[in-house]
């Protein structure tokens, strides 16, 4: 190897590391964040179902929603998650409830941009494109994680 | 954009249309006009500060690969910062977060530290200049996503902490609603850049 390809390697492997470094710091940052969300989103749907414990259940890939969480209101189990919809320059963060069966029980309204939204699902779905498919993923999920759980 | 010799540093979004796409669709309100402004900001700041150092030690062909590599991760690490400030605004401003990374603003700061010195023809510090642009970005931004809320929408969405924004009605109607579309957006910028031009001609300075 001449000195000039040696110099050239040690050169990439020096901004090679320093990259990784900037990598892994850019990593435990975004682990530290997802920590801080899922507490909050799971805070922010116990208050509004004025439910009690609530608890990760699943991590979901869908663009919409990520997290379902288990919620105990008046004795009763109940599954959260918080949507973010939108479409036609408006956007919304939904917090949609449903029973282990996957039957949609209450919607409630926890950010909204453009429009004011009482939480009723045609009103959402009118306003927002997307709301059935991902309504309906969420309960699929949420089924999946009950059968799971049981 | 030129730079005169009394230290005078146009605004990069009126006077330079800088960085105006996202801005006018990420800017719909007072806090994501605040909060897309803060990152914008902070991002081109900080590649200003940190790169010029760091030239030092990259050779010249990862110059450029390494910059872009910084400043992704600024841009992720505001996103994240955001997320953690608030979850309700990270999702209103949703990818323009990570577009940060290559917003107007910072490729131009990228450019102006890309240089071997540290100052410009007109002798202004480039990180006085990057630092100047930074803060014009930041005050343009929440100026123009308050006017956008507050016209179009008749309320002030104030950037407080927690799963929701606090919220300030300040009309009961919503007077001008195309404002809070991109459409409006641009509708609302053009008459800034007119506004803008007309009151530096007055002065006697040119901002391009």
């Amino acid at each position: 190897m001449t000195a000039n390809r040696r110099e050239n390697l040690v050169e990439n492997l020096a901004v090679a590391a320093s990259v990784g470094v900037l990598v892994l710091l850019v990593a435990a940052l975004s682990l530290v964040a997802r920590a801080g969300t899922t507490v909050q989103e799971g805070s922010s749907l116990a208050v509004s179902c004025s439910g009690s414990s609530p608890q990760l259940v699943l991590e979901v890939d869908d663009p919409a929603f990520e997290r379902i969480f288990s919620l105990r209101k008046d004795s009763d189990n109940l599954y959260g998650t918080v949507v973010s919809l939108r479409g036609n320059g408006a956007s919304a963060l939904v917090g949609a409830f449903y029973s282990p069966q996957g039957e949609l029980r209450e919607l409630h309204i926890l950010d909204s941009f453009g429009d004011r939204l009482s939480g009723d699902e045609r009103e959402l779905a009118s306003r927002f494109p997307d709301t059935e498919r991902v309504l309906a993923h969420a309960a699929e999920s949420i089924r999946g994680a009950a059968r799971k759980g049981e | 954009m030129s730079f005169q010799k009394e230290g005078f540093v146009p605004n990069p979004v009126l006077a330079g249309l800088i960085g105006i796409c996202p801005l006018v669709v990420a800017a719909k309100s007072l806090a994501e006009g605040a909060a897309y402004g803060l990152g914008a900001a902070l991002c081109a700041f900080l590649l200003g500060l940190l790169i010029p150092p760091a030239r030092v030690f990259l050779p010249d062909r990862l110059q450029a690969p390494a910059s872009l590599a910084l400043s992704a991760a600024l841009a992720l690490i505001y996103g994240f910062c955001l997320e953690m400030y608030s979850s309700a605004l990270a999702a209103r401003l949703w990818i323009y977060l990570p577009l940060l990374a290559v917003s107007g603003l910072s490729l131009v700061a990228l450019r102006l530290s890309s240089s071997a010195s540290r100052s410009g023809p007109d002798g202004q510090s480039r990180l006085a200049v990057i630092a100047m642009q930074a803060a014009w970005f930041l005050v343009t931004s929440t100026c123009v996503g308050a006017a956008r809320e507050l016209l179009g929408l008749g309320t002030l969405t104030i950037p407080t902490t927690g799963p929701s924004l606090s919220r300030i009605a300040v009309a009961d109607i919503a007077p001008l609603r195309i404002l809070v579309t991109p459409a409006g957006g641009f509708i609302l910028l053009g008459f800034l850049v007119a506004l803008y031009r007309v009151t530096l001609r007055a002065s006697g300075r040119k901002g391009l």
